[in-house]
């Protein structure tokens, strides 16, 4: 990873003091990597927009608030409160009410289908849906460390600081997400031939 | 390097995280690994497509952000 010129650090402080376009500058050099994150993090597009948009408006409070203090770890900090707000989601959408049939049947059992399986099963039209699937198919730690590493940037002290774990057991989930994702890449290869 | 190479020296190093000791040991030593290279070939083929689903906000969304950061705004608040 290249250091930016100005460090993000410098950025707020340049926002602090008045000038807008610094903020504009570090929301242009985040923005994928985060919306990337929590879009894979919750698997929906339009829900991972909404935690997006409000990280930001969260981020700008706590900045006008001169509650930032974080240095040049802006990323990790605001990864944070995008983690937090992402496992809110998944979580609330876990304990939807049960939506019943005429007959009290689950509606969604009947269907065949679960909350979770909507993301985690739906059929794939393409190349990157594929991909998608795969990654939600890993367990959740894993796909959580893969994230972060991989589109997100953050190094594995960074992860380990963010998730509450340590350095050592980060690296062993990823080192198993590339195992689990390359098995399924080959099986999709050999079923091809 | 006094200690026996771990797959997570490699992983590190694979993402620029090892020390600078270990990352010249893996350097220096590579040519007689081929089961070194073979890992990072393998972290590479399974992670180079990842970038394929990165996706960036809409205009409006940021247009809202942006918005809201308005330093005059901040300004008149502070």
């Amino acid at each position: 990873m290249t250091t930016p010129l100005i460090t993000d650090g410098v950025l707020i402080k340049r926002y602090i003091d008045g000038n807008n376009a610094a903020f504009e500058t570090l929301l242009k050099r985040h923005r994928t990597r985060i919306l990337s994150s929590i879009y894979l993090l919750v698997g929906d597009r339009y829900v991972a927009e909404d935690i997006f948009q409000e990280t930001f408006i969260k981020v700008i409070h706590s900045i006008q608030k001169g509650k930032y203090n974080h240095e040049d770890k802006f990323l990790p900090w605001v990864l944070r409160i995008a983690r937090n707000m992402s496992i809110d989601t998944i979580r609330a959408r876990k304990r939807m009410p049960v939506v019943v049939d005429t007959e009290g049947r689950d509606i969604f059992d009947s269907l065949g289908i679960t909350v979770e399986s909507q993301e985690e099963h739906r059929v794939a039209k393409d190349d990157v849906d594929i991909l998608r699937q795969w990654i939600w198919e890993l367990p959740e730690d894993q796909r959580e460390v893969l994230i972060l590493r991989q589109y997100a940037d953050l190094s594995f002290k960074e992860i380990a600081a963010l998730t509450d774990t340590n350095i050592n057991t980060c690296i062993g989930r990823m080192h198993y997400a590339i195992l689990n994702l390359r098995k399924k890449m080959q099986k999709s290869v050999a079923n091809v031939k | 390097m006094t200690r026996p190479l771990s797959q997570s020296d490699l992983l590190l190093y694979y993402y620029g995280e090892a020390d600078s000791d270990v990352a010249t040991y893996i350097q220096e030593n590579i040519s007689d690994h081929p089961e070194w290279t073979s890992y990072f070939q393998d972290i590479y083929k399974t992670t180079s497509d990842l970038d394929t689903l990165m996706v960036s906000p809409n205009s409006t969304t940021l247009s809202i952000i942006l918005e809201e950061s308005d330093s005059k705004l901040f300004h008149s608040i502070g």
